[in-house]
């Protein structure tokens, strides 16, 4: 065989090799040698997001809250919720239940499928639902006074909820079954979950309106539509 | 390729005043041929992958030194290299260069027969085989030169070497490789 028609051959060889897929790592380089990061979309870093989310809470914190370390360290006691306050309500309310994986079942299913302590309210019950999340599941009291008891579990270290907060809905701190807690209210705000990964689903977005909000076990409690925050609280101490 | 330089060298300029945009898409311009010509030192994807990283880290750090009239690609190389070296000497691996499965789809008049296809695809086992089984020097200068279609000034970038070592490590290598090919049958 001619030297050359060898040589054709190892070039034609090349086009056959099979290689390694060529890893994405640009961005990575990027973010490595880029000084100051503007152009980063917050939720490409986990980090970053739950940092974002900190601060948002502090401002948040500060808005709406007398500005006192005391208040503040109480919105930080909930460490599944991330609330997000934003100057526009990001979209329009699909619907008043929650969307995901639904299931009506009776109480003994709920409690035997959860997968965590579910407490049932001492007020009459309309119907109760099992849904799958991606952080976990979450269990709902539909009462027959039209107010909704959620309860969502995840890992210990895991933010499940996330509250999109938009102007004339006011913030204060509570204190739920001896725990610390939020009582969100006024003009309706958005529900939001956060995936396997630790990202905020925004497609998941539901409208809520007032809530009172705690953790118990790392189990976040909400209770939902309630008239007053006593009402809610009553609602509350009835849970067992 | 026209067009091709001109684009290259405005990214360049443009990541030297440190556009981290432009340097990203000068990147993904050259992670290929970076990542491939890490793996053929290093011999694992993984490594590969880190040596292709840092290389860039160290490009981007090392960009005012680099005279933008010159092409980017073998100056890369180099760094690919150097970065490589040490990694190889510790991991004491070397790259294993497989066949790509055949496309049994082809169709048509002009399509080659399940024979022939067979046959070439036999020839290019044995080749690889026999490429995998030269000396390291002699399957770098191969791969780089023939696989990965460098130039000879790139090949001289990538195994840090002149020019003329290339052709002549090149002449040796192939000259081996067919009296491997020969013995083989």
């Amino acid at each position: 065989m001619a030297e050359d028609q060898f040589e054709s051959r190892l070039r034609a060889l090349g086009r056959n090799v099979e290689w390694p897929p060529t890893p994405d790592f640009a961005i990575a380089v990027r973010e490595r040698v880029s000084p100051a990061r503007p152009e980063i979309p917050w939720w490409r870093r986990r980090e970053l997001a739950f940092a974002l989310a900190a601060a948002m809470l502090l401002a948040m914190a500060l808005v709406a809250l007398p500005p006192t370390r005391q208040a503040i360290a109480g919105w930080l006691g909930l460490t599944h919720v991330t609330l997000k306050r934003v100057p526009v309500l990001p979209s329009p309310a699909p619907s008043s239940s929650s969307s995901g994986d639904r299931k009506r079942v009776d109480l003994a299913e709920a409690r035997s499928r959860a997968g965590f302590t579910v407490l049932a309210p001492s007020a009459s019950v309309r119907a109760v639902y099992l849904l799958a999340r991606p952080s976990g599941s979450e269990v709902e009291f539909e009462l027959t006074d039209g107010m909704l008891v959620t309860e969502s579990a995840g890992s210990f270290d895991q933010r499940i909820l996330g509250k999109v907060i938009g102007p004339g809905t006011d913030v204060s701190t509570s204190q739920v079954r001896g725990r610390p807690g939020a009582w969100i209210h006024g003009s309706p705000h958005e529900v939001a979950y956060f995936d396997r990964g630790g990202n905020f689903r925004v497609e998941t977005l539901r409208v809520a309106g007032n809530v009172l909000i705690w953790e118990e076990g790392g189990t976040v409690m909400r209770v939902e539509g309630a008239s007053s925050e006593a009402a809610a609280l009553t609602l509350a101490a009835g849970l067992h | 390729m026209e067009g091709r330089p001109l684009q290259e060298g405005e990214l360049v300029e443009r990541a030297r005043a440190g556009d981290g945009r432009a340097y990203e898409d000068l990147v993904r311009l050259h992670s290929e041929i970076a990542f491939r010509s890490a793996y053929l030192a290093v011999g694992s994807a993984a490594d590969a992958e880190e040596v292709a990283q840092e290389a860039f880290i160290k490009a981007y750090r090392a960009l005012p030194t680099f005279r933008p009239d010159l092409p980017f690609r073998p100056w890369l190389l180099r760094i690919v290299a150097n970065e490589a070296s040490n990694r190889r000497r510790s991991a004491g691996r070397r790259a294993h260069l497989e066949s790509r499965a055949v496309n049994a789809a082809i169709t048509g008049d002009t399509a080659p027969s399940p024979e022939s296809v067979v046959e070439a695809e036999e020839e290019r086992r044995a080749l690889l085989f026999a490429i995998n089984e030269l000396g390291e020097e002699d399957q770098m200068v191969i791969a780089h030169r023939f696989v990965l279609e460098l130039s000879v000034a790139e090949c001289a970038a990538a195994l840090g070497c002149a020019e003329g070592t290339v052709k002549s490590r090149l002449s040796r290598a192939v000259g081996r490789l067919r009296l491997r090919m020969k013995a083989d049958g």
